[in-house]
């Protein structure tokens, strides 16, 4: 039995590669095609309907995990990877296996091996379960600093140095330990999504990093008094409706 | 040492007033207000010496006197007429209303006496008894004769018993041991013109009174009560400190300080009037005596202002937090911790107090105020820009020191060794050729990025060398994907640059542009003069620079490394869209 085979990596000379390794299996291996991007391959795919797909997973335009949603056709699938990082115990599925770029010969010689007890008609349901397993495993890589235009020049002014976000009413004032204030346009919900943990919603109108909070004093109505470790040891009134934000995130 | 140059130029201002007021002080111009001022605030308070005689002084002397006694009493009453004038005073023989008996058979056991009588006009008049026993020197006879003739033209004839002035008339009991001094003089000239009794009315005729003359009597009511409020409150505010908030250590230096202060100022002002006091003949001991009790008093007194404009100010301050809030509070506690003072003083204890002393102290207080504010405010600044400066500090090492490790980190990014390495490996069975070529280009870049000094700057001639080689790596990778050009202006190829500046960008380019894209990636390094500046500019067709949020230090480090070494004198840009590029502005460096 032979299986038609697909390759489909953004660099030639990984290509290259792993063509030259699989001359060693032809009996078994057919290689069919070759694809240096997601769409290619999503075509390619579609079009020759190949038993099994050597998929990279990080390629420009669509990724590896983008070729496998939009694919209509389902072969056995081999993930090539350059990261560690990328080589996941989510890949327990039956329908998958994966190799570390570069492919070694041994390690290709398991996989071929293998091949014939892999389920050959995947169920797309399982390839689904598996990139949600993924992509939730996959962090989302934490903001380190934010540009500003001023004038014809941009400044970056990193998150650590952020003592609190204000907003007034069109635009959100980045105020740093360092007492300097840069005027932004991005609303305040919107860098509370985006920011790590550290930042909370104090107040309506400010958002906070929580790393700076010096002193919290009580205040009236559920409401503190935040003293942050800037050089005006600015004080910030939480809101009401932020009590237990404060409370919970402060811990006490 | 600030506290004590801040004493000191207090200390000058305040001996400049003094000065300007003791060059007033004229001892040869006896109607000087100053001289009065003086008398007054040493003289006799609260007994006054008044005079008795409004009119005519009209002597008669009865009893035996030798010749030369009664030459004496026409000399002495010459004399006084002299000082009295226009007030007559004369020796007659009947409707006398001074009548002395002298070594009187009557008045046999009495050593003197002096008794006011009306006569039968009920017009007031004075008899004075005092014997010579054996006294037979001449001299001592006169002096007896002075010293009863002048008590008996006033009054009261005791004096502040603080401020004996030694062989004054006024002060000396013993007659023998008096002298008929200038300053008896003076006094004699004021009480018969009446001029001192009333100047000594003016100041110490109750204050208070003079208000209760003036307002009705529910003024009063409400001012007892404000009064107390005001009293309550400064007592709720002292156990509310004292108990909950009171930083023990920081009062007591406070306090100590600012009694110190007043002690100093209680010194200048005590030794400066001792000097004064003994330039007049006052009795030394008693000067030292009056002054160390005075002195006990200004220590209690200073220490409950200084207690007291330390609660105030600690309650004020904790109201609100701005500089120019404490500055206004540290203007006018002073004022009105001292304005309370007085008021409780005058409406508490019911005494009467000087106005122009009144006025005076709160001029000082408002001095003292000033200039305490403005010290402050000035401690406050140098504070403020020491906390700046170290804040300065500690972020530009703290910047140099991460930048440096960026900047290792960058020199070679272990993802692109990694994957070069991958690559070799691949090219060694594809094409020798090839592979040769790509461990060159890695070893030139290697050779680059390592094998240096760690010198912060490089030629643009050796940055684009890393560049190139860099570059040569990246298109092996990519093949055709990648196609790159570099530009350089005439002459710009020796300008000093930082090291591993531009490098970073196109490694950024291509990793967050080329890779990203399908179709054939183009970068492109323009590096140009404009004007003085060097302008490095990479040009990609990737997609748009994040415009919001950026993870990953690449930029940064770069903005970073810029803002070390050039201040605000380097800049970086870009610009989204078709025609996207990243730019950095250097001043040249040659």
């Amino acid at each position: 039995m032979k299986f038609k085979t697909l390759i489909i990596d953004d660099e030639s000379l990984a290509r290259e590669r792993l063509k030259m390794h699989l001359e060693h299996y032809s009996e078994q291996i057919v290689i069919v095609g070759e694809a240096e991007n997601g769409e290619q391959a999503v075509e390619m795919i579609d079009r020759l309907l190949p038993d099994l797909i050597f998929l990279d997973i990080q390629m420009p335009g669509k990724n590896g995990f983008d070729v496998l949603k939009e694919i209509s056709h389902t072969p056995i699938v081999i993930f090539c990877t350059a990261h560690d990082e990328y080589a996941l115990k989510a890949f327990e599925t039956s329908s998958i296996d994966y190799l570390v770029k570069p492919v070694k010969e041994e390690r290709l010689s398991k996989t071929i091996e293998k091949l014939n007890l892999l389920k050959r008609d995947t169920a797309k349901q399982e390839l689904f379960s598996f990139i949600e397993k993924y992509a939730g495993l996959t962090k989302k890589e934490d903001v380190t600093s934010i540009p500003v235009k001023i004038g014809d020049r941009v400044v970056f002014i990193k998150v650590d140095d952020i003592a609190y976000f204000s907003a007034s009413d069109k635009y959100v004032t980045i105020n740093t330990k360092y007492n300097k204030e840069y005027i932004i346009e991005q609303s305040l919900s919107y860098l509370e999504e985006r920011l790590d943990s550290r930042f909370i919603r104090v107040q309506r109108s400010c958002l906070v990093n929580s790393e700076m909070i010096k002193e919290v004093n009580k205040y009236f109505a559920g409401r503190y008094i935040l003293v942050l470790e800037d050089g005006n040891l600015t004080k910030i009134t939480t809101g009401r409706k932020y009590a237990d934000t404060v409370k919970n995130i402060l811990s006490f | 040492m600030k506290k004590v140059a801040l004493l000191l130029l207090y200390l000058g201002i305040f001996s400049s007033v003094f000065a300007i007021e003791s060059s007033q002080i004229d001892k040869s111009d006896d109607n000087k207000q100053t001289n009065k001022n003086y008398f007054s605030s040493n003289f006799n308070y609260p007994v006054f010496i008044t005079r008795i005689f409004r009119d005519e002084i009209r002597v008669k002397i009865n009893g035996s006197i030798s010749g030369e006694d009664s030459l004496h009493f026409n000399s002495i009453i010459d004399t006084i007429q002299n000082i009295i004038k226009p007030q007559k005073i004369e020796l007659v023989n009947s409707g006398a209303n001074l009548i002395f008996y002298i070594d009187h058979p009557d008045y046999k056991g009495e050593v003197w006496s002096i008794h006011s009588l009306r006569n039968k006009q009920n017009k007031l008049m004075k008899r004075v008894v005092f014997n010579f026993y054996d006294i037979v020197d001449q001299e001592q006879r006169n002096k007896m004769i002075t010293f009863y003739l002048i008590r008996s033209i006033t009054d009261k004839h005791s004096v502040n018993p603080y401020m004996s002035i030694s062989k004054s008339i006024f002060s000396e009991k013993d007659p023998l041991k008096s002298e008929f001094l200038k300053i008896d003089k003076l006094m004699v000239k004021w009480l018969c013109s009446g001029e001192f009794e009333k100047y000594m009315r003016a100041c110490y005729t109750s204050y208070f009174k003079y208000l209760k003359a003036q307002r009705p009597k529910v003024f009063f009511g409400v001012v007892n009560v404000i009064a107390f409020i005001v009293a309550f409150l400064f007592f709720i505010l002292f156990v509310y400190l004292r108990l909950l908030k009171l930083d023990a250590e920081k009062y007591l230096s406070f306090v100590s300080s600012g009694v110190l202060f007043v002690l100093c100022i209680y010194i200048f002002t005590q030794t400066k009037m001792l000097l004064f006091n003994l330039s007049y003949g006052v009795n030394l001991f008693s000067s030292v005596r009056s002054m160390l009790i005075q002195g006990i008093g200004a220590l209690f007194i200073g220490t409950l202002f200084w207690s007291l404009v330390f609660f105030f100010e600690k309650l004020l301050f904790s109201l609100r937090e701005s500089i120019l809030f404490k500055f206004i509070v540290q203007l006018f506690s002073l004022v009105v911790v001292g304005a309370v003072g007085f008021v409780v003083f005058i409406f508490g204890f019911k005494k009467g107090i000087d106005l122009n002393v009144l006025m005076k102290n709160m001029i000082l207080l408002a001095s003292l105020g000033l200039i305490r504010a403005l010290y402050n405010y000035q401690c406050y600044k140098t504070m403020q820009q020491i906390l700046q400066k170290d804040v300065d500090l500690s972020r530009l090492s703290d910047l140099k020191s991460k930048a440096e490790l960026n900047a290792l980190h960058s020199r070679i990014n272990p993802h692109f060794l990694y994957n070069s390495l991958n690559s070799i490996a691949t090219l060694a069975r594809i094409s020798a050729r090839k592979a040769e070529k790509m461990a060159l280009a890695l070893s030139d870049f290697c050779r680059f990025a390592i094998n240096r000094n760690n010198e912060t700057y490089t030629t643009v001639n050796d940055e684009v060398g890393i560049v190139k080689s860099y570059l040569e790596i990246e298109k092996i990778r990519f093949g055709d994907r990648l196609d790159y050009s570099i530009e350089l202006d005439h002459g710009v190829e020796n300008y000093k640059i930082p090291r591993f500046i531009i490098q970073p960008l196109i490694e950024n380019a291509i990793k967050h542009g080329i890779s990203k894209i399908t179709g054939l990636g183009k970068v492109k390094l323009f590096i140009c003069k404009v004007e003085d500046k060097v302008q490095i500019k990479v040009v990609d067709n990737g997609p748009d620079f994040p415009e919001h949020l950026l993870t990953g230090h690449g930029l940064q480090s770069i903005h970073d490394k810029l803002n070390i070494l050039y201040k605000d004198l380097a800049s970086m840009n870009w610009e989204n869209g078709e025609h996207k590029y990243i730019c950095i502005t250097l001043p040249v460096l040659k």
